[in-house]
């Protein structure tokens, strides 16, 4: 279905039409734009290796990407677009990005897309309209990648809490709430109580 | 057009690429997720280990003896005496680089100094610049460089971001075994003081209480006794089991974090059904009550000082022969260190099945076998009434733990055994299981929770594979054979692929263990329903390869 | 950069002394018969030291990286190969290591890579070429250094000249080309290209990866020159050598070409190279203890020479420190 020229010419095809035509050439350009925000000797490794185990990195933005564009140029996404974002942002969430940069690749497409369009767009005004549709739809989707990646970022907090509780002193005491069990009078309570971390001549001392 | 006004997006754009600086120039920047916190100097004192203090990593300072360079060069020497491995690890790597996209930290943070290829250069560029010649006149250009406070840094961050899976050292062409140098480095900064208190901690409880968890022996005990009342109310079987007791045949010993962490709690749930089933005359100890040593992950020394309990316990007990739980590092320690630090074990004899009569030939120095060579060997001989489909409900995937596998070539074992207690099974994709099984990311002391961002990055090949399976197939349990594995799947699950949970083989052992005397089962050992979910499978999905 | 550049310098300067040294100086006698003996001094005694200065660390764990299924049961069947149980499967394991680089086989892997238009292809990914070139390389450079058997030897032993015709075996030009002088240089030169142009390969490469590298590159140029373009005098050499071989060594005849002492000098510089270099992997694998080990450690007891006693929490304190707990719970104590 993509990658091959609709008939009739290009001046008179929408923008959606010509983002079709364009489909492989603003995939490879956007996935680019991506692997440029990581750090370069981990890229070179992300665009080398194509096994989707050996390379899982890379394997999700590829997905992620392609489905995207995908998404993008059916002119109304479906609940797709999600599934695809997160496929990107749940690895960008544990990589060493700052929320900004996590989601920025976003906004990269619309330089894709102009770089690619670029001819088509200079002289056609009708084009240049429906570009703007275009680029509103891609602000909605960074806000929803904003959202995925907050979501992303809020299991990661939630599984630390989990395994925090999870620990021994805090079940064996049933204490629920870890900053409960933080508090000094209850730290100081059960390092008594377990002699976690206190040497034997101090349990001698409290008189066992 | 687009090009001639600035657009928004042009003036965010920012470059994200750090500038091209080689290695040996780059400095390690501490970002939290990354690194474990340091030992707490209460735990460090406690084992008579040397420096304990206050510090932190992401502090400047990092309060180390005025004469550290002396201590690291000087254990550094100490230690290429001490192990030739070392010595030849130091000198034949060629750097063809075909163990760096082996890393699953590598693979999941794209961090060169990942590749094992660097993480040992770290250590040998040191090796070269301080005690060869040509390193030591030439510098750099010999590939050496001094020993300095950032590169001790430098090896905090990166000894403590391999989980000594051994992943890499199957495919070196030499051998190189990169868990062997992380083993040592470690051993190396654990002189100066440098060492993190996830480790610590239960290192420190472990040689005094006898178990990670700091388990006081009355309450390892009801904690067992707990389970046997869950396992009770499940299948109104009564066990009681016994502990300390002399002149048992068999000493039973497992991680601790089966007797007290879920999910592990349903694997010590399958080993309490499974002996009781067979009326073994065997004993818990609540002295060696810990499988796991985390002294592996400290020093040669401490792993010895660990796992001396063992024995001398079977020989206190006066036990015949030992088996041990499902473990993984565990197994490495008693696979490949435990009769070499501890032996020679002469006051116990050969394993021998009291059921089939087997002998254990291959364990017969070490006199230790694993809880699912002896199952197996139930199996085999027909000793068992399993119902596998007390296991419908679950569709299984097995991840082969690191070092039951790459220190042992314990492969076959757990699958004849799942396969003989539940009817769904499947293998995930072939170059991430056996020899070449993904690491879960978080072994070797890293599994706390401040490493969180990293651990899922490390863990991120071994989810995706299980994420294939699990759309494929529908895979909803995952079994692992390691304490660990137990511990940190679920959250890997749990952020990558929900709806896949963990457990351990006994586990499901348990669920088809037809026990003479059962009521009616209609729960499994989690107390969840043993019918199938009725979601229908996932159907294949062409584009997934 | 610098990383490549400097052992280029070397390597040319190294190509420079002899032509300087026999044009100009004319030290025949040093760079035919002095220099050649050093150097081969220095590569056996070196060899030997570095032998001995590993062996004279112990190996205090069994520590073999086992690959495949072990040894434990009777019905499962163990991986002999992968993960050898006696010495005898030991044995085995390290000779496909050494011949055949069982390891970087092991690197094989199948891509999946989709076609524009969807279609999935297959192709091996460079990491089966690694495996394929190295092979390539190290059997060449075997083949031509035992070729090189017949400059030394009257009458020339069968087996020798078997090979020198194998190796021609197209019968290529005159003299006959070599094939192992073109699979060798391939092999040289798609190392030295992955080296250069896979960005991770250049980040984690040394001078002392490049030096070897363009070494015998220009060791195999001048032999190739030698044979295929520039007289030499053939008998001169091969006096020469039987000279050197024989202990009863004599000054060059003059005309025997400078490409040739370019050749021998360039040799002399790896033999010395060799011993103090990461070329020792040739002997360093053999003492490599996750593949030189069974994985016996359950069924022999693996001795440790520097194992010593050490600080353990014997029970007698363990209990002494938690009895009324014990008591308490009904746990069996040693002392009521």
């Amino acid at each position: 279905m993509f990658g091959r020229k609709k008939g009739g010419s290009e001046t008179k095809a929408n923008i959606y039409e010509l983002l079709e035509s364009n489909y492989h050439t603003i995939v490879k350009k956007w996935i680019d734009k991506v692997y440029d925000s990581y750090p370069e000797d981990g890229a070179k490794f992300l665009r080398n290796k194509k096994d989707p185990f050996a390379n899982p990195v890379g394997f999700r933005i590829t997905r992620g990407i392609e489905g995207l564009v995908k998404e993008l140029i059916t002119e109304e996404p479906s609940e797709g677009v999600e599934e695809f974002l997160d496929s990107i942002l749940r690895v960008r969430a544990v990589q060493d990005f700052v929320p900004g940069d996590a989601v920025a690749f976003i906004f990269e497409l619309k330089k894709v897309i102009r770089e690619v369009l670029a001819k088509q767009l200079r002289d056609n005004i009708r084009l240049m309209e429906e570009l703007l549709d275009v680029e509103t739809k891609i602000d909605r989707l960074a806000l929803l990648a904003f959202d995925i990646y907050m979501g992303c970022r809020e299991k990661l907090f939630q599984l630390k809490v989990e395994e925090i509780k999870k620990r021994p002193f805090l079940q064996l005491e049933g204490v629920s709430c870890p900053s409960a069990a933080l508090s000094l009078r209850q730290m100081k309570t059960l390092r008594e109580q377990l002699n976690l971390v206190g040497s034997r001549r101090d349990s001698e001392q409290q008189g066992h | 057009m687009a090009a001639k006004t600035p657009k928004p997006q042009e003036l965010l754009q920012i470059d994200h690429r750090p500038p091209r600086e080689w290695w040996m120039d780059r400095k390690v920047v501490f970002k939290p997720g990354t690194w474990c916190y340091a030992g707490r100097p209460e735990n460090v004192k406690a084992l008579d280990l040397p420096f304990p203090r206050e510090w932190s990593p992401d502090e400047e300072d990092w309060k180390l003896p005025d004469n550290w360079k002396e201590i690291v060069l000087e254990t550094f020497r100490d230690r290429l005496h001490k192990f030739r491995s070392l010595k030849v690890f130091m000198d034949i790597c060629v750097r063809c680089g075909a163990c760096a996209d082996k890393c699953h930290y590598f693979i999941g943070s794209g961090d060169p100094k990942n590749m094992p290829v660097l993480r040992a250069e770290l250590l040998r560029s040191i090796y070269r610049g301080e005690f060869t010649k040509a390193g030591q006149i030439l510098g750099r250009l010999a590939g050496g460089r001094k020993l300095t406070y950032d590169v001790i840094k430098e090896w905090f961050y990166y000894f403590f971001q391999c989980t000594e899976c051994r992943r890499c050292s199957v495919f070196c062409p030499y051998g190189i075994d990169t868990a062997e140098i992380t083993m040592i480095a470690r051993e190396l900064l654990l002189e100066i003081g440098i060492n993190i208190n996830w480790i610590m901690g239960p290192v420190a409880n472990s040689f005094r209480t006898g178990n990670h968890m700091g388990l006081l022996p009355h309450t390892f005990k009801d904690n067992i006794e707990f389970l046997c009342e869950d396992i009770y109310d499940i299948t109104g079987i009564k066990i009681e089991p016994t502990f300390n007791r002399k002149g048992a045949e068999i000493l039973f010993i497992t991680p601790s974090a089966d007797v007290f962490a879920e999910p592990g709690i349903y694997t010590c749930m399958g080993y309490l059904l499974l002996f009781h089933y067979l009326d073994l005359d065997y004993t818990w100890s609540t002295y060696a009550s810990e499988g796991g040593n985390f002294g592996l992950f400290t020093s040669h020394e401490m792993m010895k000082r660990l796992n001396a309990k063992m024995y001398a316990e079977a020989k206190r007990l006066g036990v015949k022969w030992i088996l041990g739980g499902e473990c993984g590092h565990m197994w490495r320690v008693i696979h490949q260190y435990m009769n070499t630090l501890n032996g020679p074990a002469d006051f116990l004899e050969v394993p021998v099945s009291p059921i089939t009569g087997t002998r254990f030939e291959h364990a017969k120095a070490t006199k230790m076998i694993h809880i699912l060579e002896f199952i197996s060997d139930l199996i085999y001989h027909d000793k068992l009434n399993l119902d596998p489909s007390r296991n419908d409900h679950l569709v299984v995937t097995h991840h082969d733990s690191c070092n039951p596998v790459r220190a042992m070539g314990f492969i076959q074992e757990p699958r004849h055994v799942i396969k003989s207690v539940c009817n769904n099974f499947y293998e995930m994709p072939e170059n991430t299981i056996y020899a070449e099984t993904f690491c879960c990311g978080s072994g070797a002391g890293l599994n706390t929770d401040e490493f969180m961002e990293m651990r899922m990055r490390g863990g991120l090949p071994r989810a995706n594979a299980v994420d294939y399976v699990h759309k494929k197939y529908g895979v909803n349990r995952m079994t692992a054979i390691c304490a660990i594995d137990r511990a940190v799947l679920p959250t890997l699950m749990n952020y990558w692929v929900p709806g896949v949970s963990i457990s351990g083989v006994c586990e499901l052992v348990g669920n088809a263990l037809v026990m003479p005397g059962e009521k009616p089962r209609d729960i499994d050992l989690r107390q969840e329903p043993l019918v199938r979910p009725t979601a229908e499978m996932p159907s294949e999905d062409e584009s997934d390869v | 950069m610098s990383r490549v550049i400097f052992p280029l310098i070397v390597v040319l300067v190294l190509i420079a002394i002899p032509i300087l040294g026999v044009k100009v100086a004319g030290l025949h006698l040093l760079f035919g018969v002095v220099i050649p003996y050093v150097a081969f001094a220095i590569f056996i005694l070196g060899f030997i030291w570095r032998v001995i200065y590993w062996a004279q660390s112990p190996v205090p764990f069994r520590i073999p990286t086992t690959a495949g299924q072990q040894r434990s049961l009777p019905w499962f069947k163990q991986s002999r190969w992968d993960n050898p149980f006696t010495t005898g499967e030991v044995i085995v394991r390290m000779a496909l290591e050494v011949l055949c680089f069982r390891s970087l086989f092991r690197n094989k892997r199948i891509d999946f890579r989709q076609l524009p238009d969807g279609t999935p292809i297959l192709r091996y990914s460079p990491t089966k070429w690694l495996w394929a070139f190295a092979l390539l390389f190290h059997w060449s450079f075997l083949i031509i250094l035992i070729r090189h058997i017949r400059l030394a030897t009257v009458p020339i032993p069968g087996p020798i000249e078997f090979l020198d015709h194998l190796d021609a075996i197209f019968e290529i030009g005159l003299p006959q080309l070599y094939l192992t002088d073109l699979t060798i240089l391939a092999g040289l030169l798609f190392l030295l290209c992955r080296r250069l142009f896979i960005p991770q390969l250049r980040y984690i490469s040394l001078p002392a990866d490049y030096f070897p590298l363009f070494l015998i590159i220009s060791i195999v140029c001048s032999g190739m020159l030698m044979r295929y373009f520039l007289r030499t005098d053939i008998v001169g050499v091969k006096e020469l050598v039987m000279g050197l071989v024989s202990f009863h060594p004599h000054a060059p005849v003059k005309d025997i070409g400078t490409i040739f002492f370019v050749h021998i000098f360039l040799v002399s510089c790896l033999f010395a190279y060799f011993p103090f270099s990461k070329l020792m992997h040739m002997g360093g694998v053999f003492l490599s203890p996750t593949r030189n080990l069974a994985n016996n450690s359950r069924y022999k007891r693996h001795i440790n020479p520097w194992n010593y006693p050490v600080k353990t929490h014997p029970y007698e304190e363990y209990e002494e420190e938690f009895r009324e707990f014990m008591k308490q719970a009904g746990i069996p104590v040693e002392k009521e």
